[in-house]
C-alpha cells in the first residue's frame, strides 16, 4: 500500500504522485493500470469545439464568395472593367480573411484581426491613391497607429478583465479609463494628420469627463466594496 | 445505416419539468451528463456485457428514447436501437454532439474493470441512472431481475402530480462564494475520488447526531470555510456565503415509479461574513437546515415556482431558440447562487452474489462551469465513495476534504485521471 505523508491519505498503486497535493509516491507500481485510459487528446472534444466552427465559416466564405461574384458581374456587365467594385470586394475579402480567426485558438485569433485589419486598411491606402482621382495617403500617419491603438487598449482590457479576483464597479472604471486613452490617442492623431503638429483637443473635455468618474468607480471597487480599513492605515 | 434510425414518429412523450431546462443550457462545458459507475475486482467481459445491455434495455422504456426540437419545446421520440458500448475515455461525462444529433441520450462506458452509463439530465436523475445500472449488473452477471422493479409509470413526468393551483412560490437566494480559478481547455474534467469505510463513517456520523448526508455536507462545508478563508487573504475572492445545494430524492417524499428527473434541491449554507464557524457548529446548523428544508411543504414551494414558469403563457408560446436564450440567463443566474452541490446517491442496492464482485461505485457529477466544482456520494457494499469533479486545475476543496475525515480518524483510498505527470 501507498500512503501520500503530507495528506494521509492511501493512494492506489499505480499513482507515482499524490492526486490531492502532487507528492510523490515512493512505492507506486508500475505494472498495475492505471484507473482511466490516458490519452493524449480526446478526439470527440476536438470535433465537439472545431467542427461546427468550421462548417459556419465555409458557409459564411460561400456566401460571401456569392456576393462579390455578383457585384463584380454588375461592374462589369455595366462599366466594362472592375472600378468601383474593388473597394467592396477587398472589404469582403478582408472581412472573410478575419472571420477565419473563429477556427483559431483566442490569442491567435486577436493577433490575426490585428494584422488583417491593418493589412485591410494599407491595402485600402493603396487604392484611394491610385484608382481614385485625389491622392489620401492616410494609412501611415492614421490607419496604421490607429490601430496599433485599438490592439494596445483591447489587449490591456483583456487582460485587466481576465485578472483573478471579483468583478463589480471596476468593469466600468477600467472601460471609461480605456475609452479616454482611445479618445486622446484618436484626437492626437487626427490633429496631426490635419494640421502637422500634435495637440489635444475635444478628447481633453471627454478625458476631464470621464476620469473622474472612473476613479469614483474604481475608489468604490477597491477602496470602499474591499473595506480598507483607512483607521487602521491612517491612525495618528 | 438506415435500420439504425428506426423512429415511430407516432408517439411521443414531453420532458419532465426539471429536463426541459437541460437541452437549453446544453454546451461543450455544460455537457449535463452526469456517470453512475462501478468497479470490478475482475476485468469486464465484453461478449457478457453486450448481451446484458440487449437483456436490459427493452424492460426500460423510458430510455429507449431520442431528443427532438419542435417549434416550442423539445420532446421525446421512441428510439429503439440498442445503445453501443463506448469505449472508456480519460475525461468522463464528456459530449459528443449536441444532445438533440445524439441518438441516445445516454451511453455506457466501459473498461478494464469499470462499467459506467452516462446520462443526460434531460433523460433522467441519479435515482433513474443507478435504476438502471443495477439492472445491468444483475444481468451482467446472471442474477433475477429485481421483483420491486416496475415497468409501469417509467415515462410519467411525476412533477405535474404536485401542481398545486395558488401555492406560493419559493424564493430567490442571495449570490454566494465561487471558486475564483481559471477553468480548463473545453473537454478536460478532472475526477478525484476517495474511498472510505461505511461504517466508521456512520459511527463518526453518530457521534455528531447526523446521517451520512448530514455528516458529509458538514465536512464539505468546513473544507470550503477553510479554502475561502485563504482565498479571501489572498484577495482572490469576496467574502460571500458560503451555499451547498443538496438534491432530494422526491420519490422517497411523494412515491412515484417515474425514471424521469424527479428531484429538488435545498440549500445548507454557512455565512463568513458573520465570522468562523467550528465544525460542530457547522453540524448543528447542517442538521437544522436538513430539518426544515426537507420539509414536503417547502419541496412543493419550490416545484410549485419551476411549474408556474413552465405553464406560464408566454413562456408556452414563445418559440425555442428564444426559449433557450432565456433559460441560458436563466441558469447563470441560478448557478451564481449557489457554491457547490453534493449529491449523495444513497447505496446501490444489489444480491450478495453481486455486491461480492463488485469493490467499489462512484457517482461523478456533471461537468459546470460556473461553480467548477462539485461533489458525488455514493456506498457500495460496506464501502463509501466520495468523489469530487472539476473543471479547474486546484484540488484545494477535496485536499481539505479528504484531510478532514483523515483528522476524524477515517482512512481514506485515493484515485484519480490525473495525467501521471501533474
Amino acid at each position: 500500500m501507498s500512503y501520500c505523508s503530507r495528506c494521509g491519505v492511501e493512494i492506489v498503486p499505480w499513482r507515482p504522485f499524490c492526486p490531492l497535493c502532487s507528492a510523490p509516491i515512493p512505492n507506486w507500481d508500475h505494472a498495475e493500470p492505471p484507473a482511466y485510459p490516458h490519452e493524449s487528446q480526446d478526439q470527440n472534444q476536438t470535433f465537439l469545439s472545431r467542427h461546427p466552427r468550421l462548417k459556419a465559416y465555409v458557409v459564411l466564405t460561400v456566401v460571401l464568395a456569392t456576393v462579390v461574384l455578383i457585384v463584380a458581374g454588375i461592374n462589369q456587365a455595366i462599366v466594362g472593367r472592375l472600378t468601383w467594385s474593388v473597394l467592396p470586394i477587398v472589404t469582403v475579402a478582408f472581412f472573410d480573411l478575419a472571420m477565419s480567426s473563429l477556427l483559431l485558438k483566442k490569442w491567435l485569433s486577436y493577433s490575426l484581426l490585428c494584422v488583417t485589419s491593418m493589412l485591410y486598411l494599407a491595402v485600402l491606402n493603396a487604392l484611394t491613391a491610385t484608382n481614385l482621382t485625389y491622392s489620401l495617403t492616410w494609412f501611415w500617419p492614421l490607419g496604421l497607429p490607429l490601430t496599433v491603438l485599438a490592439w494596445l487598449v483591447g489587449t490591456a482590457s483583456y487582460f485587466i478583465f481576465r485578472r483573478p479576483g471579483f468583478r463589480g464597479w471596476d468593469i466600468p472604471g477600467f472601460s471609461l479609463l480605456l475609452a479616454a486613452l482611445f479618445c486622446c490617442g484618436l484626437d492626437a492623431l487626427v490633429t496631426h494628420l490635419l494640421k502637422g503638429s500634435w495637440g489635444l483637443g475635444w478628447s481633453l473635455v471627454v478625458s476631464l469627463a470621464v476620469i473622474p468618474l472612473a476613479l469614483f468607480f474604481l475608489f468604490l471597487h477597491f477602496v470602499l466594496h474591499k473595506r480598507i480599513l483607512w483607521e487602521q492605515i491612517l491612525h495618528l | 445505416m438506415k435500420s439504425q434510425s428506426k423512429i415511430r414518429s407516432n408517439s411521443w412523450s414531453r420532458l419532465d419539468n426539471a429536463g426541459k431546462l437541460f437541452p437549453s443550457i446544453t454546451s461543450a462545458r455544460t455537457t449535463t451528463f452526469f456517470r453512475v459507475a462501478v468497479l470490478f475486482k475482475e476485468p469486464l467481459d465484453e461478449d457478457r456485457l453486450r448481451n446484458a445491455v440487449a437483456l436490459t434495455m427493452p424492460r426500460f422504456p423510458a430510455f429507449r428514447v431520442r431528443l427532438v426540437r419542435g417549434a416550442f419545446w423539445y420532446s421525446l421520440v421512441p428510439y429503439e436501437v440498442l445503445p453501443p458500448l463506448v469505449p472508456e475515455t480519460e475525461y468522463p461525462c464528456m459530449p459528443l454532439k449536441k444532445l438533440w444529433k445524439t441518438p441516445h441520450l445516454f451511453r455506457i462506458r466501459w473498461w478494464n474493470r469499470r462499467l459506467a452509463v452516462e446520462f443526460s439530465h434531460t433523460l433522467t436523475d441519479g435515482t433513474g441512472a443507478l435504476t438502471f445500472l443495477t439492472a445491468l449488473l444483475r444481468e451482467y452477471v446472471g442474477v433475477a431481475p429485481d421483483p420491486a422493479f416496475a415497468d409501469e409509470g417509467q415515462n410519467e413526468d411525476a412533477f405535474q402530480q404536485l401542481q398545486t393551483p395558488g401555492y406560493p412560490r419559493s424564493e430567490a437566494w442571495s449570490r454566494a462564494a465561487h471558486l475564483p480559478f481559471d477553468l480548463f481547455p473545453v473537454g478536460q474534467y478532472i475526477v478525484v475520488t476517495g474511498q472510505s469505510p461505511l461504517d466508521p463513517c456512520k459511527e463518526v456520523a453518530r457521534q455528531y447526531g447526523l446521517t451520512i448526508t448530514e455528516f458529509m455536507t458538514a465536512l464539505l462545508l468546513a473544507a470550503l470555510q477553510e479554502v475561502f478563508q485563504k482565498l479571501v487573504q489572498q484577495k482572490l475572492c469576496e467574502v460571500r456565503p458560503l451555499r451547498l445545494v443538496i438534491p432530494i430524492n422526491l420519490r422517497k417524499v411523494f412515491p412515484s415509479h417515474t425514471l424521469r428527473n424527479f428531484f429538488a434541491v435545498f440549500p445548507v449554507e454557512i455565512d463568513p461574513r458573520l465570522g468562523t464557524y467550528s465544525f460542530e457548529e457547522i453540524c448543528r446548523k447542517v442538521q437544522a437546515t436538513f430539518q426544515i428544508e426537507t420539509d414536503s411543504r417547502l419541496i412543493k414551494k419550490q416545484i410549485a415556482r419551476n411549474l408556474r414558469g413552465e405553464w406560464h403563457p408566454l413562456a408556452r408560446v414563445a418559440p425555442l431558440p428564444l426559449k433557450n436564450l432565456y433559460l441560458n440567463r436563466a441558469f447563470v443566474a441560478y448557478e451564481k447562487q449557489y457554491t457547490m452541490s453534493l449529491s449523495n446517491l444513497g447505496s446501490v442496492v444489489l444480491p450478495q452474489e453481486v455486491l461480492d464482485q463488485l469493490e467499489a461505485a462512484e457517482f461523478v457529477p456533471p461537468p459546470n462551469p460556473h461553480t467548477k466544482e462539485h461533489c458525488g456520494i455514493v456506498s457500495c457494499g460496506k464501502a463509501l465513495t466520495i468523489t469530487f469533479a472539476r473543471q479547474i486545475a486546484s484540488p484545494l476543496v477535496e485536499r481539505e476534504f479528504f484531510q478532514h475525515l483523515r483528522a476524524l480518524g477515517i482512512p481514506v483510498r485515493v484515485w484519480s485521471n490525473l495525467p501521471e505527470e501533474a
